[in-house]
């Protein structure tokens, strides 16, 4: 498994820049130019929107002081934009004292893996186990490939239907991050392909 | 000679050229000692102008090729020309359509009304505008199996599956956008259905 493209950005003010034991617990299991830091939610939910094309794990706190914004709207920022990006909540609360709007919220769109800051190894393998599923979800590899066609490519007509609708690669993507109607039906066709290759005993195994 | 009727929207805006090369592609292995064919393009896709022609077959069999938008209970170009009200007009007919969906509730309605045999689509069809020619081709691939060869159209449905099996590990062995294509194959493949009488030959449908 390639891990090396994968950031790991760490938005929580309640850690120590750079000294925090859990920064040092990810330094030791990752490579340090891979983590990223901010403190202040804003920035660090710029910086991930900033950099959509990149395969990013985000660490985020859910309480942020005011002004900013908080996990639970960072969140759902990003995965409006994007489903590269692989999410882990980390707080020190319990569930029953998270609103139940922010825990149904954060259950429908399927990344809720609430851990306390101070549990370093079960935090570290999270992170393991988020970029094998980086590497290995159908929506990923598709925003990954479609991100790498050129702007006009991205925007001439792709797929037909002959119940008279179209999309471009443009409006692919966008669907796949909503994960609504084409972006779903496409996954769903690439999943029928690997079933179907498998039934028949064409799949080539790699190792 | 066999009676074939048609249908053909080549002016869609999204689909018109997809649709005009898949008649073509038809087109290119009819036989004139062998088939009297009328071609009906967009602006003759009527429910008026299909009744006009099958009653023109007094009740014979003859083939009819749709090829134009649909969806459950239609087949569709700048009107509804094929529904339930007119289903009557099938009877005794091998009907074979790309239209999506209208595999289920329209086909069981013209089976109803003796259709004598339904080849189309029941869920969504899908055409990735790079790989025409191959979505094309496959798509084609039964009845212009069954207008060559004096086989079961039931045995053409068949190959037409092996076909689309072959076009889909030619196209998966190739790059992402290739596998795309190959997975809208897959689905287009596994919604292909055969209604009513699969034993029907070339040689049924010969009037004359």
């Amino acid at each position: 498994m390639n891990v090396a493209p994968v950031k790991i950005i760490v938005i929580h003010d309640g850690l120590i820049q750079n000294d925090d034991p859990l920064l040092i617990a990810l330094r030791d299991r990752f490579s340090g130019s891979q983590i990223t830091h901010f403190v202040n939610s804003n920035e660090g939910l710029k910086f991930v929107l900033d950099n959509l094309k990149q395969k990013m794990i985000v660490l985020l706190d859910i309480n942020f002081s005011r002004g900013e914004k908080s996990g639970v709207e960072v969140f759902e920022d990003i995965r409006k934009k994007t489903s590269l990006v692989h999410i882990i909540m980390i707080t020190a609360r319990n569930l029953a004292e998270i609103k139940s709007d922010e825990l149904i919220s954060m259950i429908n769109h399927d990344a809720l893996a609430l851990e306390n800051a101070s549990n370093y190894p079960e935090i570290v393998s999270l992170v393991e186990k988020a970029m094998y599923r980086l590497e290995v979800r159908v929506d990923c590899i598709l925003e990954e490939w479609i991100e790498t066609q050129s702007i006009e490519d991205r925007n001439k007509p792709y797929i037909k239907m002959s119940d008279g609708s179209q999309y471009t690669l443009t409006e692919v993507l966008e669907s796949i991050r909503q994960q609504t109607g084409i972006g779903i039906a496409l996954e769903k066709n690439i999943m029928k392909l690997a079933v179907d290759l498998l039934v028949r005993q064409k799949a080539k195994l790699n190792d | 000679m066999i009676n074939i009727l048609i249908a053909c929207d080549e002016n869609d805006l999204d689909l018109g050229n997809y649709f005009h090369q898949s008649y073509l592609h038809v087109f290119d292995v009819l036989d004139p000692q062998l088939v009297a064919v009328i071609t009906l393009q967009s602006i003759d896709c009527t429910e008026v102008n299909i009744n006009l022609h099958t009653s023109n077959y007094n009740g014979n069999p003859f083939i009819f090729i749709g090829l134009s938008h649909g969806n459950e209970e239609q087949l569709v170009s700048h009107e509804v020309y094929v529904s339930e009200s007119n289903a009557v007009s099938f009877a005794n007919s091998i009907f074979y359509t790309c239209a999506c969906l209208c595999g289920s509730s329209l086909a069981q309605k013209l089976i109803e009304q003796n259709c004598s045999t339904f080849v189309g689509y029941n869920r969504t069809v899908y055409v990735i505008e790079d790989f025409f020619d191959v979505f094309l081709t496959c798509q084609n691939f039964a009845i212009r199996s069954f207008l060559t060869n004096d086989e079961p159209i039931s045995v053409s449905v068949e190959k037409m599956k092996g076909y689309y099996d072959d076009e889909i590990d030619r196209l998966v062995a190739g790059d992402i956008n290739e596998t795309i294509a190959a997975a809208n194959l897959v689905s287009n493949r596994n919604c292909l259905v055969l209604l009513g009488n699969g034993n029907l030959t070339r040689s049924d449908l010969t009037n004359g």
